[in-house]
Parts: C-alpha cells; sequence; structure tokens
C-alpha cells in the first residue's frame, strides 16, 4: 500500500476528498446497522425470561449451548451438509454455465438478445409466482407427461424424496442463471475487441478463447461471484420457505432457511441462542470467506 | 471506435462447444416459456376448470382480470376514513419507491468501493471485511429497533425516508463494484492527475463513466429487487402500498376465490408484465456496454 | 429490440394502466368507510383472515344503534366502530406498532399473549372481564365464560389481584376431520346396531338392516350413530369406502405434515382427555397414562408425578402412540387418500374443492373426508357460491350436508369410557386468537371500549357470531334451536360436539412452558431430529409408530436439559 500511495503523490486533499465522500455511508451504517443491531447482538450473551419480562446477563452461556447445538447434533449437522451440497452443485454446475452463456452472448452469436432476456427473466419475477410455476411443472406437469407417455405413475419430482433435493437445486441453479450471466457478459463486453481480434487472427476461437482470453480477463468478477458464494453458504435459503413453508423436510435444510425459520416462528425467549449461534456462523465463514478470496486470488488464471 | 467496427471484432463462428451452448439455451429457453405461458394461460381459466384442467388451453377463457384488478387494492387509514389504494397508486408507489431505493442503494456502494478500492488507506480494508461480515452475520430480532431508529428520524411512512435507509454500502454489489474499479487501470487516472484534474472530476468524468454499464446493471437487479420487495413497504410504508404489497395481501387472502392459483397467476401477471417492459427496454441500455470497451487504449 | 417491440411494449403498459384506472372508478374502490364528525368513534382491529369481518360489521350495528343518543366528546352524539380490516396477524412486528396506530381495539390470531403483555402494548381490561354483564341482561361476567385453564393464563396477578389484559376470541380446531354426511346417508357408510353377518360388510347397515349403532357417544339418535367407535372401526368403514369406489379421505398435499400433525395431537387430545393433555402445558401434577410399547403391545406405567425436570417423560402418554398408529395405517394405506395427498401442489384450497366437486364434476369419485380446520367453510365460500351459481341451489352452503366427525378412540375400553361420560370428546384449539385494548387509549375513552368488549362478549354478540361465521369463539355459551337453524350443517354439528366436549387450550403460567413457546407447539409435538414429523417419517423414511414413539422421547429428553 505504501508504494503505492508515495507513487501517486496522495496528499490532505485526498483525505479531505475520501473523508468527504465517505461521510455519508459511514454514518448511514452507523445508524442503520450498528444503532439497530447493537441489541440483537447483545442478545447472544443475554437470556430472556417471558414470566417476569426481564433480560439477564449470562456470559457465555449461550455461546456453549450453540456451539453444541451447532457442531454436536444431528440436525445442524446435516444442515450443514445440504448447505455446503448446495454451494458446491450451484458452483460446479452454476458457475460454468453462466459464463458459458454469457460467453455465447458476448460473441453475439444468433439469437443472443432473446437469449440474454431469457436468462434474465427469472430474476424480475418475484420468487414466490416462481416457484409456484415451477413447482406445477415438476409435480403435476412432469407426472402428467410420463403417464401419457409410458402408461406410468410416478410422483411429483419434489413429492418423491429421491429427486427432491435435485429437483429444488436445479430451480435454485436455473433460475439464478440470469443476475451472473449479465454481469459476467458486462465485463466481457469490457475486454478489449482488439485482443479477440488478434487471437483470432492466430487461430484462438471458440472454447479456447474462452479458457485463454476471456476468463482470465473477468477473472475478477467471476471471484466475486464465488466469494459472495461461499458467504451464501451460511445464509443461503435456496428458496425453501417458498417450497414448504414452515415444514421443509429435513433432506433438503439449509443453514440459511433454519435461522430463518427459527427466528420467524421463535420467540423473543429463544432468540439469545439464535443469536449466539449467528456469531459462531459468522466466526467460521468470515475467516473462510476472505481465505477463499485470497486463494482465488492467488492461484486464479493471470491477465497477461 | 465506431459501433460496426466493434460488433464485427468481436464476432465468431460456430464451433462444436457453442453449438452445444445454444441447445442448452435453447432448451433453458423452451422450458421458461413454457413455464410462462402456463402461467398466462392459467389466468385465463376459470378455478373450476383449473382443477380438472391443469395443463392444457383453457376450455372456457376466462378474463380474470378486471376482477383481479378491482380486488387488488389495500385499505389504509387515512384523516377523514379507511382509503382503498386501488391498483395504479400502487403501481406509481413502486415506481417511486424502487427507482429511488435502486438509485441510492447502488450510488452508495458504487462509491464507496471507488474510495476503498482507489485510495490507498487502510480504511478501505476495514470497510471490505465489514461488508463479509456484514453478508454472513445473521441478525435476530431488531427490527422493533430498526421502526424505533426509523421513526426517530421521520423516515417510517415516508418513501423519501426508505431511500435513505436503503443508501448503504453493505452486500454483494460492494464487491462487484470494487472489482471492477480494482480492475480499471492506474494509467488513466494518473493521466488526469498529471493533467491538473481534481479528485472530483476524476471520479465524475472519468471513473463513473467507465462503470456506467455496471452501475445501470446493478440499478436494474436493486429496482426488480425492491420492486418486488413487500416485507419492507408492508411494515415501512402504512399509507403508501406498493403492488409487491398489493400482491402479497392478495396471496393472503381467502375472501373471493383470490387464493386460487389462477387468480394468484393473474396478479402474477399485473405485477409482471410492467416489469418485464422495464426490463425490456433496458436491455438495450445493457447491451451498449459492448461499445465501451478498449480503456487501454 | 426494435422499434415495434418498443411500441408494442408502451401499448401494454398504457393499456394496463388504464386498466387500473378503470379500477380506480370502480364504485366499491376508493374510501370505503367515512369517518362521522358528529359521532365519537371507537377505532377496531380486525385480522381478515378466514373468520372474515361480517361479524364484527354486525356487532357493529347493534352497538351503534345502542348507543346512538349517548354522548362520549362534547358536541357529539352516538357512536361509530371504525373498523380497519387488515391482512397481517399479530406477530411481533405488527405488534411493535400498536401504540402509534389510531386502532384501539383488537381482533387477532396466532399472537401470544405473554409476549403481547411483554411489548407494553395491552390495556388492562380487568373490569370489562370481571363485573357481571347485568346491563345486557345476563347474571354472567365475561370470566365465567372463561375454563380455569383460560382464567389462569389470562389472569395475571399483580400485588396480589388478578388483572386481565385480553380475553381469547374465536376457537380454532385445526385437525379435524369433516365428513360428506349426504354421502355417508347415499351410501350407508354406518355400522350396523346388530351385524347382519360375520363379514366385514356385514357390519354395515344396508336395505335390510337399517339400526344404526349409538355411535361414540354411545347414545342412540343423536347425530353421530353409526360412525365408527374405536380406530379398528374407523379403518374398517375406510375398507368399506373405498370398496364402494369413494376416496375416504382427503387431505392437502402440499403441507401434509401440517395437517396429519394436527390430526395426530387432536387424536391425542381426545384420547388423554383435558387433565393428561394439560400436563404437557403445565408441567405439573400426575400423569396416569404414561406408557411402553414392545411389538404392538402397549404397557401402562403407572402413576408418575411431572415436574419440570421430567416433562420429557409426556413424550410416552399412550394416546400418542395409538395417534401415531392411527397415523401410520391412514398414511401407508394408499387407497385410504387421495392420489396428490403428498403433492407439494396440492393445497388446502385444492383439496376443499375436490371434496366438494367430488362425484358432482362427472370425471372424479366420491369424497367421505376431509382433514382440515373448523374454518373450512369460510375458505371455501367461493367454491360453495360457484357450485350454487353454475348446478343449483341444492349445491349451497347452506343445503349440503357436512359435519364434524366424531374422532372414535383407540381401545374399545377407552370408547366405553368415553360413551358413559357427559363429555364424550375432548378439543384442541391452538389459533391462540385474541381480543385486546391498546394501553395508551386515551383515558376518556376506556370506559368506550371496555363496554365494547363487554358488548362483543355478551351471549347474544358470541351467538351471533357463530350464526354468521358457523364457528365458534373460545367462551362458554350455548344456542338455542332458532339460533342452531340457522347455521350450516357443519356449524350445527360443531356447536353440538362442542357441548359435549372438554376443550384443551395448549397454554399455561409454567415459566419452562412460556420461555420455550415453540418447542411445546403443535409443530413440535410430535417432532424427532433425524426424521422430524411423524407424518414425513412415516411417509418418506417408512418408520413405524413404534420406533417414531421411542424416537420422540430420545428427541425430548436430549433437548430437555437446553431450554431456556
Amino acid at each position: 500500500m505504501k508504494k503505492y500511495g508515495k507513487l501517486n503523490g496522495y496528499n490532505k486533499w485526498d483525505i479531505a476528498f475520501y473523508i468527504a465522500l465517505m461521510a455519508f455511508p459511514v454514518l448511514q451504517f452507523c445508524i442503520f446497522y450498528i444503532g439497530v443491531n447493537f441489541n440483537s447482538l447483545l442478545l447472544a450473551f443475554q437470556k430472556f425470561d417471558v414470566a417476569t419480562n426481564t433480560t439477564t446477563w449470562v456470559g457465555f452461556d449461550n455461546l456453549i449451548a450453540a456451539f453444541r447445538r451447532m457442531f454436536m447434533t444431528s440436525e445442524m449437522l446435516r444442515a450443514a451438509g445440504y448447505s455446503f451440497l448446495a454451494y458446491g452443485l450451484s458452483l460446479v454446475i452454476g458457475t460454468p454455465f453462466s459464463l458459458l452463456f454469457s460467453f455465447y452472448i458476448y460473441k453475439k452469436l444468433p439469437a443472443s438478445g432473446v437469449f440474454r432476456a431469457m436468462l434474465f427473466l427469472p430474476s424480475v419475477i418475484s420468487a414466490i409466482v416462481m416457484v409456484t410455476m415451477f413447482q406445477f411443472f415438476v409435480e403435476r406437469a412432469v407426472p402428467d407427461l410420463v403417464f401419457r407417455l409410458f402408461n406410468l405413475r410416478i410422483e411429483g419430482l419434489i413429492e418423491n424424496k429421491a429427486t427432491r433435493f435435485a429437483a429444488i437445486m436445479f430451480y435454485n441453479i436455473v433460475m439464478g442463471f440470469g443476475i451472473p450471466s449479465v454481469m459476467y457478459a458486462n465485463a466481457m463486453g469490457g475486454i478489449s475487441p482488439e485482443l479477440s481480434e488478434a487471437a483470432r487472427l492466430e487461430g484462438v476461437e471458440g472454447i479456447r478463447e474462452f479458457f485463454y482470453i476471456t476468463l482470465p480477463l473477468i477473472y475478477p468478477t467471476v471471484v466475486t461471484f464465488l466469494v459472495v458464494g461461499v458467504a451464501g453458504i451460511f445464509t443461503n435459503q435456496i428458496n425453501l420457505y417458498s417450497f414448504f413453508g414452515q415444514w421443509a423436510p429435513g433432506n433438503t435444510v439449509t443453514y440459511g432457511y433454519w435461522l430463518y425459520i427459527e427466528t420467524a416462528a421463535g420467540d423473543r425467549a429463544e432468540y439469545p441462542e439464535l443469536a449466539a449461534i449467528g456469531l459462531w456462523l459468522t466466526l467460521v465463514a468470515v475467516p473462510m470467506t476472505l481465505i477463499v478470496k485470497k486463494l482465488l486470488e492467488k492461484f486464479g488464471p493471470s491477465e497477461d | 471506435m465506431s459501433k460496426k467496427a466493434n460488433s464485427s471484432s468481436t464476432k465468431t463462428r460456430f464451433t462444436p462447444v457453442t453449438v452445444v451452448i445454444l441447445v442448452l439455451l435453447a432448451l433453458y429457453t423452451a422450458f421458461l416459456i413454457w413455464l410462462l405461458v402456463w402461467s398466462l394461460l392459467t389466468s385465463f381459466k376459470s378455478w373450476e376448470e383449473f382443477r380438472l384442467n391443469v395443463l392444457g388451453l383453457p376450455e372456457k377463457w376466462v378474463w380474470n382480470y378486471s376482477f383481479v384488478l378491482g380486488k387488488y387494492t389495500v385499505p389504509v387509514p387515512s384523516a377523514s376514513g379507511v382509503y382503498n389504494v386501488p391498483y395504479g397508486m400502487m403501481f406509481l408507489y413502486s415506481v417511486l419507491y424502487a427507482g429511488g431505493c435502486a438509485f441510492t442503494a447502488t450510488l452508495v456502494p458504487c462509491i464507496t468501493s471507488y474510495l476503498c478500492a482507489r485510495f490507498p488507506y487502510k480504511f478501505g480494508k476495514v470497510v471490505y471485511t465489514v461488508v463479509i461480515i456484514a453478508m454472513i452475520l445473521p441478525v435476530v430480532g431488531n427490527l422493533p429497533s430498526e421502526i424505533l431508529v426509523a421513526k426517530t428520524f421521520g423516515f417510517f411512512d415516508q418513501i423519501w425516508g426508505l431511500w435513505l435507509m436503503k443508501a448503504n454500502f453493505l452486500g454483494m454489489y460492494f464487491l462487484v463494484f470494487y472489482g471492477v474499479f480494482k480492475g480499471l487501470p492506474k494509467t488513466y487516472t494518473e493521466a488526469a492527475k498529471i493533467d491538473g484534474a481534481g479528485n472530483l472530476a476524476i471520479l465524475f468524468e472519468i471513473m463513473l463513466p467507465l462503470v456506467k454499464t455496471t452501475f445501470f446493471t446493478v440499478m436494474l437487479i436493486n429496482f426488480i429487487g425492491f420492486w418486488n420487495d413487500y416485507q419492507t413497504p408492508l411494515i415501512y410504508l402504512p399509507h403508501y402500498p406498493t403492488v409487491a404489497y398489493g400482491m402479497q395481501q392478495m396471496s393472503v387472502s381467502t375472501e373471493y376465490g383470490m387464493s386460487t392459483i389462477p387468480m394468484r397467476m393473474t396478479g402474477a401477471m399485473l405485477m409482471f408484465i410492467p416489469i418485464f417492459a422495464v426490463f425490456l427496454i433496458f436491455q438495450n441500455r445493457l447491451m451498449a456496454n459492448l461499445t465501451m470497451g478498449g480503456i487501454k487504449e | 429490440m426494435n422499434h415495434f417491440c418498443k411500441k408494442a411494449l408502451v401499448v401494454a403498459v398504457s393499456v394496463l394502466l388504464a386498466f387500473s384506472a378503470a379500477a380506480c372508478t370502480d364504485p366499491t374502490g376508493g374510501e370505503t368507510e367515512r369517518i362521522d364528525t358528529t359521532k365519537t368513534q371507537l377505532y377496531v382491529y380486525n385480522f381478515y383472515g378466514g373468520y372474515g369481518s361480517d361479524w364484527l360489521a354486525a356487532a357493529k350495528e347493534r352497538y351503534e344503534e345502542l348507543h346512538k343518543d349517548d354522548v362520549y366528546e362534547e358536541g357529539k352524539k352516538g357512536v361509530q366502530i371504525f373498523i380497519n380490516n387488515q391482512k397481517k396477524s399479530m406477530m411481533e412486528v405488527v405488534a411493535s406498532q400498536v401504540l402509534d396506530n389510531v386502532d384501539e381495539v383488537y381482533f387477532s390470531e396466532y399472537s401470544y399473549y405473554y409476549t403481547l403483555k411483554n411489548l407494553g402494548i395491552l390495556g388492562d381490561i380487568t373490569d370489562a372481564v370481571t363485573k357481571p354483564l347485568t346491563e345486557y341482561g345476563e347474571t354472567r361476567s365475561v370470566e365465567d365464560k372463561l375454563t380455569d385453564e383460560q382464567k389462569a393464563y389470562y389472569g395475571i396477578e399483580e400485588n396480589g389481584t388478578v388483572h386481565y389484559y385480553g380475553l381469547p376470541h374465536y376457537a380454532g380446531y385445526s385437525g379435524t376431520l369433516i365428513y360428506n354426511v349426504d354421502l355417508f346417508e347415499k351410501e350407508g357408510y354406518y355400522f350396523a346396531e346388530t351385524p347382519s353377518d360375520n363379514t366385514a360388510e356385514g357390519r354395515f347397515i344396508d336395505r335390510f338392516n337399517t339400526e344404526k349403532s349409538a355411535g361414540p357417544d354411545g347414545v342412540k339418535g343423536t347425530s353421530d350413530d353409526g360412525l365408527p367407535t374405536t380406530y379398528e372401526e374407523f379403518f374398517l368403514l375406510c375398507d368399506f369406502i373405498k370398496e364402494g369406489g369413494a376416496t375416504p379421505l382427503t387431505w392437502n398435499g402440499q403441507y401434509y405434515r401440517q395437517y396429519l400433525n394436527n390430526v395426530a395431537q387432536a387424536l391425542v387430545a381426545d384420547h388423554e382427555g383435558l387433565e393428561e393433555m394439560m400436563l404437557n402445558y403445565t408441567l405439573n401434577g400426575t400423569s396416569n397414562t404414561l406408557a411402553t410399547v414392545q411389538n404392538g403391545i402397549v404397557t401402562r406405567q403407572g402413576p408418575t408425578e411431572i415436574t419440570n425436570e421430567n416433562g420429557y417423560l409426556l413424550t410416552q402418554q399412550e394416546g400418542k402412540y395409538y395417534a401415531l398408529s392411527f397415523l401410520e395405517k391412514l398414511i401407508k394405506t394408499d387407497d385410504y387418500h387421495n392420489r396428490l395427498a403428498f403433492n407439494n401442489s396440492y393445497t388446502h384450497i385444492d383439496a376443499q374443492n375436490d371434496f366438494l366437486y367430488a362425484g358432482h364434476d362427472g370425471t372424479t369419485k366420491d369424497a367421505a373426508l376431509l382433514c382440515d380446520g373448523i374454518w373450512w367453510e369460510m375458505e371455501a365460500k367461493d367454491t360453495f357460491a360457484s357450485m350454487e351459481a353454475s348446478m343449483g341451489p341444492d349445491y349451497s352452503k347452506y343445503s349440503r350436508n357436512f359435519g364434524v366427525f366424531p374422532f372414535p378412540k383407540a381401545t374399545a375400553e377407552r370408547a366405553a369410557e368415553a360413551a358413559a361420560s357427559e363429555k364424550p370428546y375432548t378439543l384442541y384449539d391452538d389459533i391462540f386468537s385474541i381480543c385486546f385494548m391498546k394501553a395508551n387509549i386515551a383515558e376518556w375513552k376506556k370506559p368506550l371500549a371496555l363496554d365494547f368488549i363487554r358488548f362483543v362478549n355478551t351471549d347474544e354478540s358470541l351467538v351471533e357470531f357463530t350464526t354468521i361465521t358457523n364457528t365458534l369463539k373460545a367462551l362458554d355459551y350455548t344456542l338455542d334451536d332458532a339460533a342452531k337453524a340457522k347455521l350450516t350443517a357443519f356449524g350445527r354439528s360443531l356447536v353440538e360436539i362442542r357441548e359435549k366436549s372438554d376443550i384443551v387450550y395448549p397454554f399455561s403460567t409454567n415459566p419452562l412452558y412460556m420461555n420455550n413457546q415453540e418447542f411445546f407447539s403443535t409443530h413440535e409435538a410430535f417432532y424427532t431430529s433425524q426424521d422430524q414429523w411423524s407424518p414425513s417419517a412415516m411417509h418418506e423414511a417408512n418408520i413405524t409408530a413404534e420406533q417414531h414413539f421411542a424416537n420422540m422421547l430420545a428427541y425430548s429428553r436430549g433437548k430437555w436439559s437446553t431450554l431456556n
């Protein structure tokens, strides 16, 4: 950092400018994040008694109880499994497809405008509506189709526990192409046309161009989405509430959904333990996110 | 550089891989169109018919729209009684709410990330870490205190108040902007500095134009998010119900058969069509990014 | 996008907005009710769910008429009950705004009384509750219309005296079986007093053997004649129904976990009875029904003292095992239920529609029973209306004949005990519906608000509520024959079964209960960590009733030490 500063000659005017522009965001953050959430964060160290309407300090009791619950109950370990699985699936299926789709659009291949719109479309529609539509497709239309074609009665794909998680992840991945695709395509749009022109002249085209030119150049954007995804392991509800309300089957439940339901359904007396669980999740997830970011930046393809 | 030259230079012939992608995209599109057409057709069915004919074309086409529009109201207390806010007004509130919030919720992370990415102060690292923490840390039971703070500042039940409340730098778009600003070559600003440009000029005349596509994309995504957000208006805008708020109230309704699938699809279409129109119009704007390459020249 | 598309879009959006403008000119749109400045207003918040607001409109009309000449404010005469119908239930977020709202009296549901009390939003209504309703010609007070459990819960002791800050509002028995009486009559789905032969079929009435058995209440000539008295008989009936080509039970597939869980809990309450059932919430007393189960054989353990330390033992109440075994048979026998009973796209509205249309649409086969809550007729009122419009007056809500299906008992012994009792049934009400006055109401308006709360709890108002909604208020009152005549058949059967029932309100003031309400709620009543709720455990993991019963103990015991 030092050399950067010196070299470019940052001075007190820069500092003044920096402070002036930073003032509003920081103030806003202090009021609407710290100010608003402060009491909630303290909850992790308190106990609330409904009968007497009193709050007492309990030190690390909640944290210890939360630790036991998080790392020693089969329910939560299972939720951990599905949370990581959900991330893994979107990582190995969702990300490559988004990138390839963006590449197609960036290359302006036939109907790319239409595809772009179609990719983005699900993000435009509210989740509750989209889920209703999708649910009908996999629960009624698919079995109906199978029945007509093979005269075979099968269960709906969400009804059937063997296909349930796959169907839900299919929904999440397919309906989730929109934002990354558009962002990737934007980033690709920023690549100098001369570069790909030069590559073409050298015979680098199609998938090779994608791997050797496009991907390295938009890598910072990809990293951003992957890092956000890591954070999402602990917060992603994979739309379970829209599918199942409060009654999502255990073989789909993620951390994000679990916490949401517990908070929504629980009473004030149950908040302290949830706050403590939240703290643990944060303690695990923040370093993990930062490490993943560092690693991706270190071992990713270089721009040269 | 002309648009024509640019577009021809990025054009590629088909290769086996791109053909595969094309097929996948076509499948995806077919699936989505099927879903949408199904929803649209469902909105033209009577719910008695829908029971027995879930997937086929409507045997009898029913115009559910005027009925749903008539029911698409939210009662709000007013000085003289209770006033039923009609769809048209909700639409206006939605535009104001989603438009304003989308702008502030895009501008603030954009500027903040610019400061963090382009200035050498350690504080930027702090901000970056704070963003990551805030993305992960679940906060429970903070609504009452949030309402209290909103009321203290006079933001409660004010659309402009929500613009300010939503004007935070937290969230993934901070990281997106951060990545974009980090990726911009230093040469541009250095050259401008040598030419004697001030910080403000560099920000507004050089940096912001360079990220304008990202800015508009993020703003559009935010706009859609706020358009579909019913929770915030439900709590913070009791006198200014938005269309999403109305839709939510309709979907929890048990009256007049409003909770049937055809009626819900009709309501969904009423919410979806305007934003889809906005999206298609701005789609052009997004495509324009292909002309803004070549910062390295 | 080309210009044509753009233009088409602009046209589309304009058309849409034009429609919305048309909606604005709708005479029912805009202002609904104006504030009458010549009168004093009392602002009333009503949760606008399945029970609607017609009952409140009727009460308003009578109340305004009654007080049209009374003066509450200088220069004004009479009172205007100003109703604010909202679809937001009294969750904590909404509740925290009560003090700032204009509304003064509230009617809502799914609200935990002590949570609201702790928020400081409840005003003291003790006077309205405890003074006899003499001015309305009654000798009882509102308090007299509460059960002991309700009094203990709503009456809070402060400085040596009992104060009330809220009252129960409507009743909600969520795990109810509803049967199509017309179909039962037509098909003779009734047990005969004396079987005509030794076959299963011979146990039912037919053209020659028409005398029905006495039914679960043990009394002949009542509406439950011929209905099954034990679980065993219930499944004989299911077999009989399915062999006749009809569907025995229909339920909501999307939330089958919830709906069947509710049925199981209702079965437990009905089997265990009020006293044993309340132990689950008071955690204080002797349980006589704890049991062990081995290879399907249930052995009672003898009386066990229940305290805050060993409350988890109550997972072993025998009624819970029996309810699980009931559920198991229902779930695992495909012909006992509708085809989409576990399909995630099949909602409660679909189930209601199918139940009502079954056998009348030329496509689907008859359906005998539906699992839903007692409010189902309100939710299905549009289906009734539209059937009436397209198929004639015989299909109206008031013409069709549905009833609350009285639960059979798990064993013949328990059935006999129930039949001999004055109250053969126990109902389970977990809707947590509440009426209250906000804490910061203007001092001069308090008497008006309190009087209105008294007014809606007079016998006349309670009866009116029932005749309008065909459901019940969670207070004690009776309907005379004239009032009953105004009800739907289902409403009448609901009133009738309530007259013969004890009612469990699943709450207590035990701090352990209050600090862990979610753990003690219906949602977690049959929960285990591995297989979650019993309906899905049985349907998906093929768990048996016996295994689940054992797992519940393990889960509850583990959880017990971590309770707040």
